[in-house]
């Protein structure tokens, strides 16, 4: 094993770029957050599957179901305003002292399905975080406002009047100062992210820097298992703590079976099984809660298996879930890239974005770490082993097809198998097929323009670009379900926020349609995807719907 | 053609049965890796078909460490153990189809199981899966591959051959083998 190498060989930690979302002096460190902590632990604040036995009864005012982007702005905002709040989540409370920036270790230990989730017919990969912070502790910062003309969409076809971007900037500005969400400076982009700028400004296409949520960032590459220095402004370090701080509760290994409904039409709590961190499997130890409110925030997948669980399958549950299918190629260049370091993602155009009638795609860069890559290539043997070995010369660019904005669009599903496994299914067609081509095409194009002397698909026969000669091949090449890699990072809908209870799950304000006391604050209340990285949209829905919850808890 | 995952679960029962047949119709040599006394969730036979599998998709040579060495097949076995029973005995079930001698005699006219058909028979059985016109084959294929290929190049006796020189250390602090979860 070669000698690990020093921080110092990685590009120099950068300022972020935009200081406006600099946090103010009063905004806790990542310090502060660790003594929060470890103080509720100490009190019993803070409990994990191994502290719990048996029958365990709680009661609180609300009771949050998930840790992440959703669930634990949720929560904060709550305990800050006093209200006794209760957050469980059912993947472990790791922590830096956990992340030993190992693939064989971060995938099991912080992804759904141990880093094996995937649509039932396995032509999809489903990247999703489970732990104390959800997809935030293993997502790649990428941070955007909702774009307007996303709310434009959401306004005409889903009946959000509300939803305008002055309705939304108070609550994105403050998440923005929480989380120090800033422009992360061209100069600090890694090799990876520099070859999709320098080969969309080489064939005039739009290219800019991204917003990131960090502070201190050490620019190491590792936000995908689990940030080492707490740069990652994720929930775990700030609003998880944020809500200790202020007095709430949280337990981790705690699975949320299903959500208790009174006769009257009324959710008063939930029922949860204690989990085994090593295995998986429930310990045997329950957890049933009592709350005035009961907030889901289990995530686009979970959230409507929680929701079919308790029987509350009214309206389009489960339906309508979107994914942003993900396609990539790797470029090959004479010159070292590196993609295993630096900031996975800080480099993105959205020249594609709008194509009219067919889906639009966005582009950006990857992690080029050599699990994530082995896996996502489908090939074996020697093929594999010399795309592998060229690993440090690799430069792997992605395109993110924006599904959902038509309204009749069927998108994907979720639902229980006989074993009470969730099952998500993603069917494909010919628009997607169209779309995946497209995307080859352009990220052929990108590799090709910034200097790569091969490009190579995820087929599972793949194809190899070496000039604009190729392309036809490339574009002859199939786009079906299992012929070529397909993946998702962003998992949307499935509970999704409308006026007409026929056509979404909850009320523009949160509240389940039918079920009084429910709401769901996470990415399953997108009436569409979003075009963009949906972390910031999906904070800053939840740092608004603190007031509805609240309102309800009065 | 879609397939779901309750059909390729119908299948595989299908394919247990074959298996069953199979086993009876063809001497199996015993020239194959013995399985480990410690296995979590596959049987004996299933850990020899996935080790034969790892030992094509991650073959040694040129320095490159074998599958064996990296203990490719068990490391897998102790993954599906953390995942859910019924994924673990999907898994169980696509090695049993893929190893399974009279269901390769019938659909492509080979006449062994996975395990002993060498290593040239071996890639091309991993290829006619991995560009089967049958989804159920690409996706065993690709759940297979996957695993195995996951577990080999997340290994750090492999991030040499990769030009990777591995994390940066933070001072982080490691979690015990097998604390983690």
């Amino acid at each position: 094993m070669n000698e690990p190498i020093r921080p110092s060989d990685i590009p120099a930690p950068a300022t972020p770029g935009d200081a406006a979302a600099m946090p103010d002096a009063a905004t806790p460190t990542a310090a502060q957050a660790q003594q929060a902590r470890a103080a509720a632990r100490a009190s019993g604040r803070l409990r994990v599957g191994s502290d719990l036995s048996g029958e365990t009864a709680l009661r609180c005012d609300v009771v949050v179901v998930g840790s992440g982007a959703g669930g634990a702005v949720t929560a904060a905002g709550l305990a800050e305003a006093g209200h006794d709040v209760l957050l469980l989540e059912e993947g472990g409370d790791h922590t830096r002292a956990d992340f030993d920036l190992q693939e064989a270790t971060a995938y099991p230990m912080l992804y759904q399905d141990r880093g094996a989730r995937s649509t039932a017919d396995m032509a999809m990969t489903v990247l999703q975080g489970r732990s104390v912070g959800g997809s935030t502790t293993v997502n790649w910062t990428t941070c955007y406002r909702t774009p307007e003309r996303i709310l434009a969409n959401w306004r005409a076809h889903h009946g959000l009047e509300a939803l305008t971007e002055a309705e939304l900037a108070p609550h994105f500005s403050a998440v923005e100062r929480r989380l120090s969400i800033g422009t992360w400076p061209e100069s600090a982009a890694n090799a990876n992210n520099r070859r999709l700028l320098e080969g969309a400004r080489k064939l005039g296409w739009q290219a800019d820097s991204t917003r990131r949520n960090v502070r201190g960032c050490a620019n190491s590459g590792y936000c995908g298992v689990g940030c080492p220095v707490d740069g990652k402004q994720a929930m775990h370090v700030t609003f998880v703590p944020d809500l200790l701080r202020a007095g709430g509760r949280l337990i981790a290994d705690c699975r949320v079976e299903t959500v208790e409904v009174d006769a009257s039409g009324r959710a008063r709590g939930v029922v949860a099984s204690v989990l085994d961190r090593q295995t998986g499997k429930p310990s045997g130890a329950t957890v049933r809660v009592e709350a005035k409110v009961v907030v889901l925030s289990a995530g686009a997948i979970n959230t409507p298996a929680v929701l079919l669980r308790s029987g509350i399958s009214d309206g389009p549950v489960g339906r309508r879930t979107f994914l942003h299918p993900v396609v990539g190629m790797a470029g090959e260049y004479d010159e070292k890239i590196q993609g295993f370091y630096g900031a996975p993602q800080s480099i993105a155009s959205h020249q594609f974005i709008d194509r009219g009638e067919r889906y639009g795609f966005f582009l950006e860069a990857v992690p080029v770490q050599p699990m994530l890559i082995a896996f996502a290539s489908g090939q074996f043997g020697t093929p594999l082993r010399q795309l592998m070995g060229r690993l440090d010369h690799l430069s792997v660019l992605i395109g993110l097809l924006v599904d959902g904005l038509d309204p009749a669009e069927p998108a994907g599903h979720v639902e229980l198998d006989a074993h009470g496994r969730v099952r998500l299914h993603y069917p494909l067609g010919p628009a997607h097929a169209e779309a995946f081509a497209a995307m080859h095409d352009s990220l052929a194009r990108l590799h090709l323009a910034a200097g790569a002397g091969g490009v190579t698909s995820l087929h599972l026969d793949p194809v190899v670009v070496r000039s604009e000669a190729d392309l036809p091949s490339l574009a002859a090449a199939p786009y079906g379900a299992l012929e070529h890699g397909i993946f998702t990072a962003h998992q949307m809908g499935g509970a999704a926020m409308g006026r007409d209870p026929a056509r979404s799950v909850v009320r523009p304000d949160h509240r389940h349609h039918r079920v009084e006391g429910l709401y769901v604050v996470d990415g399953s209340v997108l009436p569409s995807a979003l075009g963009v990285n949906p972390s910031e949209t999906i904070y800053g829905l939840a740092h608004r719907a603190r007031g509805f919850v609240a309102e309800a808890l009065r | 053609m879609k397939w779901t995952r309750r059909r390729l679960l119908g299948a595989g029962i299908g394919g247990s049965v074959l298996l069953a047949l199979g086993g009876l119709a063809m001497r199996r040599s015993d020239a194959t890796r013995p399985a480990p006394t410690t296995l979590v969730v596959l049987s004996p036979r299933a850990w020899q078909v996935l080790a034969a599998v790892a030992d094509r998709v991650c073959p040694s040579g040129d320095g490159w460490p074998s599958a064996d060495t990296i203990d490719v097949a068990s490391r897998v076995d102790a993954l599906l153990g953390r995942m859910h029973p019924a994924t673990a005995a999907e898994i169980e079930q696509v090695l049993g189809l893929l190893d399974n001698a009279l269901g390769g005699l019938l659909m492509d006219g080979r006449t062994s199981t996975f395990v002993d058909a060498g290593p040239e028979g071996q890639d091309a059985i991993l290829r006619d899966w991995q560009t089967s016109r049958i989804a159920l084959r690409r996706a065993g294929y690709k759940a297979l591959s996957g695993l195995c290929a996951s577990a080999y190049y997340a290994d750090p006796r492999v991030f040499p051959k990769v030009g990777y020189p591995g994390p940066p250390n933070y001072g982080n602090v490691a979690p015990a083998p097998g604390g983690a979860g």
